[in-house]
């Protein structure tokens, strides 16, 4: 475990090389073949070839939706471990996800949406309105919000929402012919305008959580000793909150509900750097930025020409990822 | 068309007494004298084995659209078909064949008790989608499953021809099938010598996401039968699978010269304009990019649709085929395809 404050600055810098490295391999991988000279010269001058168009408006914003997807998930997930003290927390707890899979299966069940921007507008509204719900159901009585109640009023809420989800795509196979890709997470045919229309609220989302780092961690020991510590918890738990919705709604905006992410690379992330949140967050943000970024370059390429969502892949890789450091953990 | 109001809910065991109660005024009424359907029966396999069916089914239902297409084309008109909830899933030509038919629910469900009130004498299910509940068709009507969800040109006439069997009308089909294939051969004769366009039939989805139409796959296969070449590159898309998603990407890659782009009232490719990408593609600068319908092209899948797209796609690409002169009346058997 890396302890002193210059090891994890030097470790931080390397995984931001890393993730520089990540975002040219997947600039440079495709269902075309285009060579790494070709890539540097549609930076260099564009020269409106076939290639320079495919780098410019199709690989480099989705290179770039990768890294932030993945960055936006797994600080969410990191907050939420924090905020409900539950190792298993990501943010699908507070019901983001079916949210947002409610709301878009709606509008395309009952408006036949098919354009990617009003999904994005959609399900973030969805996500919004389920966290808020469950968020709001959850405090209501007396006492603090136990971390228990939360996961309990997500879990139902979500279920909820997930069975209506299903009925409408039982009802109307021609809705779930629409987005069968959205569904499971994709990153397939984002652009730069819609990464723009989220950036804001990543950008607030991100400023938030590390604003709140110190006070996590604090939170992390227990509402007592937060409070002990002169924190006013309820205040700190719903600005968190407000942050996990911003950034799991970003990222469920743009890709869809992504799997994994939120909850393995937090645990990873912790094993290295510890508990404190000050670099829990920062570590999350990158090394999510890289696993996701990898997860949608074996996506495109492992089945070529044709791609597999990239949920479908960080299900695949994260599921024994998390066997393996569950098993590791009760070994210590 | 009335009934189309279905109780999805509780279905298990309303299912269950309103069956036996059917099954009960079925038996009654065939031992009363019913006399057409009590007649002979005789053996008609299928992919789940062989059922006794009538000599000549005379209320048939089919759950799949290849299926009501074929008795289309065999000018057999089914009672009750599954019409996924809105009769404009078939195509119009299909409609004016069969005439009057009673919806029954949808391909992934069809309505079991208003199937059981139309008191049919035969069903045609899907090996694909109703193998689970092939026992409670049977006991409501014989039933034969056949194959036609990934069919081609050469399978979906096999299926004709077994459906065929199974209504006792296997002359019509022959006697159709001749006559799709003269068709077919004279549509072929007008694709032009030196033309070597690709094609290519895709199916968009979300923006920048397409689905690739793979080689063997229906349309290909019908586009080939009539001497349209088809992408080869198609061939690394499976024609059994309805989720093989490109980008846009993958679709400049194999950059066809021409595009067939299969579309309806959710489906449409106005999130493509914009992109650079497909403003590049070799069909869209040849103005070479058609719009299809997809009731037609891709749900449809039997030989009435299979004459109208060879009919629409050659006409596209290469003008009016022949049909206002002497070549309506191609005789059958002379010329085999020609690929």
């Amino acid at each position: 475990m890396l302890r002193s404050r210059y090891a994890l600055l030097l470790g931080l810098a390397v995984c931001t090389a890393v993730l520089a490295v990540g975002l040219v391999v997947s600039i440079h991988f495709g269902a075309s073949r285009i060579g790494v000279m070709d890539v540097l010269r549609a930076f260099a001058d564009h020269d409106g070839s076939r290639d320079d168009l495919i780098v410019r408006t199709i690989r480099v914003p989705r290179a770039l939706g990768a890294a932030l997807v993945g960055a936006c998930l797994a600080v969410a997930g990191a907050i939420m471990q924090g905020l409900t003290r539950n190792p298993l927390a990501d943010p699908g707890i507070l019901g983001i996800n079916a949210g947002a899979a409610f709301a878009v299966v709606t509008a395309v069940f009952v408006f036949g949406t098919t354009s990617l921007s009003t999904y994005a507008l959609v399900a973030f509204v969805g996500a919004a309105v389920a966290a808020t719900l469950v968020y709001g159901i959850g405090s209501v009585g007396r006492g603090e919000m136990g971390p228990m109640r939360l996961a309990i009023v997500g879990a139902a809420v979500a279920a909820l929402l997930s069975s209506f989800t299903t009925a409408m795509l039982i009802l109307s196979e021609q809705t779930l012919d629409t987005i069968r890709f959205w569904l499971a997470g994709s990153l397939l045919g984002r652009d730069l305008a819609l990464l723009q229309q989220i950036s804001p609220y990543v950008c607030a989302g991100l400023l938030l959580a590390l604003a709140l780092s110190r006070r996590i961690t604090a939170l992390m020991l227990g509402d007592d000793v937060a409070t002990g510590l002169g924190q006013r918890t309820r205040l700190t738990k719903s600005l968190a909150a407000l942050s996990v919705v911003l950034l799991a709604g970003s990222a469920v905006a743009v890709a869809g509900p992504v799997g994994f992410i939120g909850l393995v690379v937090p645990h990873a992330v912790r094993f290295v750097v510890g508990l404190d949140y000050r670099w829990i967050l920062p570590y999350s943000a990158v090394v999510g930025g890289i696993v996701l970024l990898g997860a949608d370059i074996v996506s495109r390429v492992a089945l070529r020409p044709q791609e597999i969502p990239v949920g479908v892949t960080t299900a695949l890789v994260g599921a024994p990822f998390f066997i393996y450091l569950a098993r590791s953990r009760a070994r210590q | 068309m009335s009934s189309r109001v279905g109780n999805r809910g509780r279905r298990g065991i309303g299912t269950v007494s309103l069956l036996a109660a059917v099954l009960l005024l079925v038996t009654a009424c065939a031992g009363g004298g019913g006399g057409d359907t009590a007649g002979a029966t005789r053996p008609v396999a299928h992919d789940m084995g062989e059922t006794m069916v009538p000599d000549r089914p005379q209320r048939v239902v089919a759950l799949e659209f290849p299926y009501v297409d074929m008795l289309a084309s065999l000018d057999a008109s089914p009672v009750g078909v599954v019409d996924d909830g809105d009769p404009e899933n078939l195509i119009p030509q299909v409609r004016e064949r069969i005439g009057e038919w009673q919806s029954v629910g949808t391909r992934a469900e069809p309505d079991l008790e208003q199937i059981a009130n139309l008191q049919p004498d035969l069903i045609i299910a899907d090996n694909d989608r109703h193998a689970g509940i092939y026992d409670e068709l049977s006991a409501i009507a014989p039933t034969v499953v056949f194959t036609v969800r990934y069919s081609g040109y050469q399978e979906t006439l096999d299926v004709t021809r077994k459906v065929a069997e199974a209504l006792n009308r296997t002359d019509a089909a022959n006697a159709e099938i001749d006559r799709l294939n003269g068709r077919l051969d004279a549509f072929a004769r007008t694709v032009p010598e030196g033309d070597k366009r690709q094609t290519l039939a895709i199916i968009p989805r979300e923006r920048g996401t397409a689905q690739i139409q793979g080689k063997g796959s229906y349309v290909a296969d019908v586009l080939e039968r009539v001497g349209v070449p088809y992408a080869p590159e198609a061939a690394a898309f499976p024609a059994d699978s309805d989720s093989s998603s490109v980008g846009l990407e993958g679709l400049a890659e194999i950059d066809p010269d021409v595009l067939f782009v299969m579309t309806d009232a959710e489906t449409t490719m106005d999130d493509w304009q914009g992109s650079e990408v497909w403003q590049s593609l070799r069909a869209v600068r040849a103005g070479d990019v058609y719009p299809v319908d997809r009731a037609l092209w891709t749900r449809s899948r039997g030989l009435v649709s299979m004459e109208l797209i060879a009919d629409e796609g050659t006409g596209m690409l290469y003008g009016r085929a022949p049909e206002g002169g002497g070549a309506a009346g191609v005789d059958p058997g002379t010329g085999g395809p020609s690929n």
